[in-house]
């Protein structure tokens, strides 16, 4: 028995030499100091005083969204310099007046690649020289030179030593023209995009006509976080994107006068549960008594798309 | 304030080396860490000795079943054995042939009815001796291995109490103020794991072979007894 314990005691202690010795030491634990994160609590009725007066500021972005592209379009015209030096060096042709025509007519002397291809350079630089002496005012009709431009390059590309640094070139200047031809309908579009990114009342619309946005917006959200607590979709609505648009009349007192009414509908299976659901969140959240009285006018029919991505923000 | 109070804990408690999971740990958990390294010493004393006890005890029965039944007359293997210590099946025959010597005498007289019983019944002792011998402290085994994960978890219930503590003083749920406490803790439930399960498992191997040898003990009794009882027939 003495000898077994002493093979024990020795195989213990061993093991627990090797296990001091092999075993990794982790590092100490570092206490890092926390920030303390500042949080505002903001009212709903901040907030959506915030958004609609964001949405009222929104129309001058459109101004500011095609001022840049114009920029961009004489920019645009600047590189075309070196492709005329290229032509230059193409035609083995040592100009001694190489800058005059790049910063004013850079368009006019491409279009006319085809005689570059013949080494003539007297005629190039006659060429030159008369679109140098002829100045066209950049801005009058960037338009004309640029599909010009379009037009021609293809043409003059196998000549030139580097084709590739043409390409990205044109392909910016096709999409500039293209939103310069385009431009009506770009203040058009323009603020329709805004409005969807960060628009006031993204769960419903509301029949606000005539009534002062701020207050609508103040409403839409009240509504929304009280029904979006009432309301349980069906499981699978919010993967089949179902939208319900349910119109509700109420009376002064905040109850829903009559019975709700579902506006659109769809084929989805899940459409007719997701409605029923819908329409009886807007029952059961009744009475809608933080409504403020006085503007009942602005209340009293209320028309909200219920969408349970909105609902529950992911 | 909270921030310094907090690096003074990690401090203290930012280590979880082996070394310091036990040099750190509160007075109950590291005298539970110490029972438990005590019994996992002594119960691995135990494997080793009633493996080389059974491994023996099996050699020697073999030995003696192989000469016993190798035709030669009870007498010489009494004469041979006799001057050796003897351990197994050998000391069942043993105590078997003493008592048969000793009451040669008086069976004469009183005839052969007694002796019979009397061989069966010292052999019924030997036989209770000699398994007791295999088995001994092998109780110690089962009690390890069925109480050590529980003193360990008594242990691990401690450093996390006490780590809780260190949370509420330190008014601070961090990792470092919670690791420390709960790696001291689990180490103790580990330590208890350590001891129980060898324990286990060879109490289970032990207790089968204790179960073979001890049949075995048996079978030989039986066997000898009939010889005997046949011999006995033969006399009269």
């Amino acid at each position: 028995m003495r000898w077994s314990l002493t093979t024990s005691i020795l195989m213990h202690a061993a093991i627990l030499a090797s296990a001091l010795i092999v075993l990794p030491n982790p590092d100490a634990f570092k206490v890092e100091p926390q920030d303390t994160i500042p949080v505002d609590i903001v009212s709903i009725e901040d907030f959506s005083k915030r958004q609609a007066t964001a949405k009222n500021v929104e129309p001058p972005k459109p101004e500011e969204k095609i001022a840049p592209k114009k920029q961009e379009v004489v920019k645009d015209v600047k590189p075309a310099p070196e492709i005329a030096d290229e032509v230059k060096t193409a035609a083995h042709e040592p100009v001694a007046e190489p800058p005059e025509p790049k910063p004013e007519e850079p368009k006019k002397e491409e279009p006319k690649p085809e005689e570059v291809k013949q080494p003539e350079p007297d005629l190039l630089k006659e060429l030159i020289k008369e679109t140098a002496d002829t100045p066209e005012p950049k801005k009058e009709e960037p338009k004309k030179a640029e599909t010009k431009k379009a037009e021609v390059k293809p043409k003059a590309k196998p000549k030139l030593d580097k084709p590739e640094k043409k390409k990205p070139e044109k392909k910016l200047d096709v999409s500039e023209i293209e939103n310069f031809l385009n431009k009506v309908d770009d203040t058009k579009t323009a603020p329709q995009k805004p409005a969807d990114e960060e628009g006031a009342p993204k769960q419903g619309e509301f029949n606000m006509s005539g009534v002062d946005a701020q207050l609508a917006a103040t409403i839409a959200d009240a509504l929304r976080k009280r029904l979006s607590e009432c309301w349980a979709a069906p499981a699978g609505a919010r993967e089949a994107q179902i939208v319900v648009k349910v119109r509700f009349s109420l009376n002064p007192d905040g109850t829903v006068q009559g019975q709700p009414q579902v506006l659109n509908s769809s084929s989805d299976i899940l459409f007719a549960s997701t409605a029923q659901s819908a329409v009886s969140a807007v029952l059961a959240c009744q009475a809608y008594d933080f409504l403020p009285p006085d503007k009942y006018e602005v209340w009293r029919d209320i028309t909200i798309n219920f969408n349970p991505n909105m609902m529950y923000p992911t | 304030m909270e921030v310094e109070a907090v690096q003074g804990v990690a401090q203290t408690g930012g280590h979880i080396s082996l070394w310091h999971l036990v040099w750190q740990a509160s007075l109950p958990v590291q005298l539970v860490m110490l029972g438990l390294a005590i019994a996992s010493v002594w119960s691995w004393a135990i494997i080793f000795e009633k493996f080389f006890v059974v491994r023996r005890v099996n050699a020697a029965d073999d030995r003696f079943e192989q000469s016993f039944w190798s035709g030669q007359s009870l007498e010489d293997l009494y004469l041979t054995l006799g001057s050796r210590d003897t351990m197994g099946l050998a000391s069942i025959f043993m105590s078997a042939m003493r008592e048969w010597k000793r009451s040669q005498e008086s069976a004469l007289r009183a005839g052969f009815q007694g002796v019979q019983k009397r061989i069966e019944k010292v052999m019924d002792v030997q036989i209770q001796k000699e398994v007791g011998r295999v088995e001994s402290r092998l109780l110690f085994l089962a009690t390890v291995g069925s109480a050590a994960p529980f003193v360990g978890l008594f242990g691990t219930v401690w450093g996390i109490m006490t780590s809780f503590q260190a949370i509420a003083n330190s008014q601070n749920t961090n990792l470092s103020v919670v690791a420390p406490g709960i790696a001291e803790a689990l180490f103790a439930t580990a330590l208890g794991l350590l001891a129980a399960i060898p324990a286990t498992i060879f109490y289970n191997k032990f207790a089968a072979d204790t179960g073979k040898i001890g049949s075995r003990f048996e079978n030989f009794a039986d066997e000898f007894s009939a010889i005997i009882s046949r011999q006995l027939d033969e006399r009269i």
